[in-house]
């Protein structure tokens, strides 16, 4: 166990710059998502810290020693690979005792091993098995069992559940996440699915573009979005995001809907903002902003309406059931948060909340 | 505009379905005929094989009087017995020269494929294209100094001269089937090797070379019979009798039976019974092999 | 390990063995076709290009220049049409596919040597197969002197198209199964004819498997060398002499090695004609996949 350091880690593929200076301290014993969309250098990252890619500038340091020239071997990780990785011509047991038997480990504290690691994972009728011979959800079992066994400071994870279908990645996900609540180790684990992050995470890193855009846990993103890059990005539905400007006692949003909001006293009036509001914080009204609808859809618990108000579209979940068509008109009011953003720097400036009427 | 939309399309319906009657009545006469004509072909093919087997087991008498086509009278297997003794020594050698000549083949194009396929290293591909050329080199272009060098380094007319350029000539090809191969194994395979703690070697050995499997069965079946069937090194680097392949035998034998053509079949036979066996054992893998790179006759 | 270093400790089994046994002879050979050398003993005078200016009043070689052309005419047509339609007719009929399949493939497993040795018996005069075939078959007005000086280089050539079509049908049948069949029942239910779905989609996406076959014919061709040797030597009067024959015989007969390197350099440049565009689109290709 241990905690990883990242210091201004930066990562160049000849011309491109992958990686452009990230700074990320992860506690030992945590549990911290990288979330980001494609190709912002996620695996990148991961991949510097396991030793597979050389770091082009910066540091990274496991357990308070830098690893920066160490081999993936000296790093004391494992890492479990999208397409697990096993290898075909190994059964079971020899895939998961690979790094034991090249360290020369004897055989019975082989054998104590594996037969734990498959205890733990339920894997112990397939230890005879080749990985041709097993489902999905059972390879990506012996790819943590691997990963297990070796005992490492960090486990390191690149998109483990990608290739299960959907049932079976939601309950590997618990499988993951208890396994790690028994075990304690520090893991780093990559995914574009924020819902994974969201569930799993003690902390969750949302990157773009080789860049840190937040690091907090889920709950800090989801309320408290320093961006407009994390706001969009958390949350799903993702956030309405309406241009407005401050004005006396609220905001007024383009098409000239006053809000009285509490908490934005401290702007000047008359500057611009981006208004962000979560799809399930509106509620109906009388009057308030005007969404023109094209879509509802009902979900049993809520509905979702798809729709416009002024020229953005927008999405709100409602609790009542509403059978809206194309071209009606609903007003809703926003009930939780309004989070402003600059609208120049993307930057959250504050959160207003909604002065309740009655 | 809907008029001749539906016109249309009825014409065109109409087309399918006459053509497909038409081709209900022609089936089974088509088809007949194909077989007829592929099972005369095949036939034809055979032949030259079927002659062989057919002349070595007759006596001279027997094909002079009744022709060659005409049923054995009596099956004369000792020419095959003697054509086995004659040809015995360069049977040998053959195997003492292909064997070796094989596996060395195998380990350093390996290693080569293993490099080129996995290892990210200026002048990758660069590499990869001299070695495709390569592969089209003319033996011709090498006869003269190979020989040359290999008087000069005291190697000539031994083992060792044959199975040096046997795996100098194979380098190429078997490096690009091997490289191709590695090609379709994922990368992930070394990562997690090297996260294993496995060296570079560790992990070539005891991950990439066992998953090469299919395609090493295929580079066997195909190197032993082109090493074997090589005929040009085994004249140009040997002197006496000792160190010839069989294909050289096969010439000598030829020459020393003249018209005794039922020994110059069962010495034909003989000398190809190791690669038929291989072949007829692997055909699979040889067909695969082939189809893997295919450059070569 | 030194991770730069690494990948050259992997090639280097394989650069040191082709390197001296291999890549130097192909300089040598360039520069010993630049000389006068006789046999291995001494090297010989530098002569310029002497010996390629003789090669051009040169009959011996000429004529062989020119049997070298008929084989690659006649390589390139007879055995890639033959084994297309074998491919074609094994891919249609199913029955007793994989019997048919192995006679078809089998002069695969022979060598030059055994192929010359057996079709020297086939040629042989009236006893030899084929004559005592159309004998049989009361073709007898057909039969002529197989290995006589009009014929030879013909026949040498149906020897090795026997073989060279085997390789090819390997290659068109592979090339054939890897057409998804989809493909052809799309067409089937467009309404294609057979005759339309062969020349509108099975050929052209045969392409890959021709390019091999054909540059496959074009090699053999340019460089036959042992099925000379074992059928004919060359003979009778050099009516069946090619181009690579030639080489081997100036060399390892006449001991004239400078002037057989020149013919070596020959027929490499025209193979290179060959290969050269070749592997240019494999360089383009490589390009695309490996960046
Ligand atoms: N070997 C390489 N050479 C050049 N550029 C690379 C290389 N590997 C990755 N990149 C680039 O670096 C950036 C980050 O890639 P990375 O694989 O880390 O993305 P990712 O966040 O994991 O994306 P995904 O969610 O799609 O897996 C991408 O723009 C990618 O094109
Ligand atoms: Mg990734």
């Amino acid at each position: 166990m241990a905690h990883v350091t990242i210091n201004q880690v930066i990562k160049n593929y000849g011309a491109v710059q992958a990686i452009k200076g990230i700074d990320v301290e992860i506690e030992d014993g945590e549990f911290v998502a990288l979330v980001g969309p494609s190709g912002c250098g996620k695996t990148t990252l991961l991949r510097m810290i396991a030793g597979l890619e050389d770091i082009s500038g910066g540091t990274i340091s496991i357990g308070g020693k830098v690893v920066n020239g160490l081999q993936p071997k000296a790093r004391d990780i494992a890492m479990v690979f999208q397409n697990y990785a096993l290898y075909p011509h190994m059964k079971v047991a020899d895939n998961m005792s690979f790094s034991m038997q090249l360290a020369g480990a004897s055989k019975n504290e082989i054998k104590t091993k594996v037969e734990d690691a498959a205890r733990i994972l339920n894997l112990e009728p397939y230890l005879e098995r080749f990985p041709r011979e097993l489902s999905g959800g059972q390879r990506q079992r012996v790819a943590m069992g691997r990963a297990i066994v070796r005992n490492p400071k960090v486990f390191l994870f690149d998109e483990p559940l990608s290739n299960l279908d959907a049932k079976l990645r939601v309950s590997m996900r618990a499988e993951i996440k208890s396994l790690h609540q028994r075990l304690g180790t520090t893991a780093v684990y990559v995914t574009h699915d924020q819902i994974e992050a969201m569930t799993m995470a003690d902390k969750i890193v949302v990157m773009s573009a080789g860049r840190i855009e937040q690091v907090g846990t889920p709950l800090e993103l989801y309320d408290e979005p320093a961006n407009l890059f994390v706001a969009a990005f958390i949350g799903s539905p993702s956030m309405n995001l309406l241009s407005a400007e401050i004005c006396d006692g609220g905001v007024r949003f383009v098409d000239g809907t006053v809000l009285q909001l509490s908490g934005t006293e401290v702007f000047n009036t008359d500057r611009r903002v981006i208004a962000g509001i979560r799809p399930d914080a509106f509620e109906l009204a009388e009057q308030g902003l005007t969404v023109q609808v094209e879509v509802t859809e009902p979900t049993g618990a809520e509905t979702q309406v798809v729709g416009q108000i002024g020229d953005t579209p927008v999405t709100c979940l409602m609790r009542e059931r509403i059978s809206g068509r194309y071209g009606d008109v609903l007003h809703v009011l926003p009930q939780g948060p309004v989070h402003l953003f600059d609208p120049d720097t993307g930057l959250r400036i504050g959160t207003a909340r909604a002065v309740l009427k009655n | 505009m809907t008029d001749t939309t539906t016109h249309m399309t009825n014409s065109s319906a109409d087309v399918v379905n006459s053509s497909s009657l038409r081709e209900r009545i022609e089936e089974p006469f088509m088809r007949g005929g194909q077989i007829a004509l592929l099972v005369l072909l095949a036939l034809v093919f055979f032949l030259p094989v079927a002659g062989t087997l057919l002349t070595a087991i007759r006596t001279i008498p027997d094909i002079t009087q009744n022709g060659s086509w005409a049923l054995p009278l009596s099956y004369e297997w000792s020419n095959l017995s003697l054509a086995f003794m004659k040809m015995l020594p360069y049977l040998k050698a053959s195997a003492i020269i292909t064997l070796p000549s094989v596996a060395g083949t195998l380990l350093v194009s390996m290693m080569a494929g293993y490099a080129l396929s996995r290892m990210r290293f200026e002048g990758r591909i660069w590499m990869f294209l001299v070695i495709v050329s390569l592969s089209f080199v003319p033996v011709h272009t090498q006869l003269i100094p190979v020989f040359k060098l290999m008087s000069d380094l005291g190697l000539h007319d031994t083992f060792w001269a044959q199975i040096i350029v046997h795996i100098m000539r194979q380098i190429p090809f078997a490096v690009l089937i091997m490289t191709n191969f590695f090609n379709t194994v994922p990368g992930e395979l070394r990562e997690a090797g090297r996260i294993d703690g496995a060296s570079e070697w560790t992990i070539f050995q005891r991950i990439y070379v066992p998953v090469a499997r299919p395609a090493l069965s295929a580079l066997i079946v195909l190197e032993f019979t082109w090493i074997w069937n090589d005929l040009l090194w085994g004249l140009v680097l040997t002197q006496g009798a000792g160190k010839k392949p069989v294909t050289v035998g096969i010439l000598a034998f030829q020459g020393e039976y003249e018209i005794a053509w039922n020994m110059v079949a069962s010495g034909a036979v003989i000398a190809a019974i190791p690669t038929l066996i291989v072949f007829l054992a692997f055909q699979k893998h040889f067909i695969r092999g082939m189809t893997m790179g295919s450059v070569k006759g | 390990m030194n991770a730069r270093l690494t990948p050259w400790l992997f090639l280097m089994p394989a650069i040191v063995i082709y390197g001296i046994f291999g890549a130097y002879p192909i300089f040598q050979t360039f520069a010993i076709s630049l000389t006068d050398q006789v046999g291995v003993a001494a090297p010989g005078k530098f002569v310029g290009l002497q010996n390629y200016a003789a090669l051009l009043h040169d009959d011996y070689f000429l004529n062989s220049l020119k049997h070298t052309g008929i084989w690659v005419i006649a390589f390139l047509l007879v055995p890639n049409t033959l084994a297309i339609s074998i491919a074609l007719l094994v891919k249609q009929t199913f029955w007793g596919a994989s019997l048919i399949k192995t006679v078809f493939f089998l002069p695969l497993a022979l060598s030059f040597a055994i192929v010359g040795v057996i079709w020297g018996w086939i040629y042989e005069p009236d006893v030899g197969l084929l004559d005592q075939l159309l004998i049989g078959l009361g073709l007898d007005g057909l039969i002529v002197e197989w290995l006589g000086p009009d014929a030879a280089n013909y026949s040498v050539i149906a020897a090795a198209a026997w073989r060279q079509t085997a390789f090819a049908t390997v290659i068109f049948l592979a090339g054939l199964s890897a057409i998804p069949q989809e493909l052809l029942e799309a067409a089937k239910v467009d309404g294609g004819t057979r005759r339309q779905i062969f020349f509108r989609i099975t050929l052209p996406l045969l392409k890959p498997a021709s390019t091999i076959a054909v540059s496959s014919a074009l090699i053999q061709a340019l460089l036959a060398t042992e099925i000379v040797l074992t059928m004919t030597e060359g003979g009778p009067f050099g009516s069946s002499e090619v181009v690579g024959y030639r080489m081997y015989m100036e060399t390892f007969w006449n001991y004239k090695f400078g002037y057989g390197a020149s013919i070596g350099v020959i027929v490499t440049l025209m193979t290179a004609a060959f290969v050269v565009p070749y592997v240019r689109r494999m360089a383009k290709a490589q390009e695309r996949d490996w960046s």
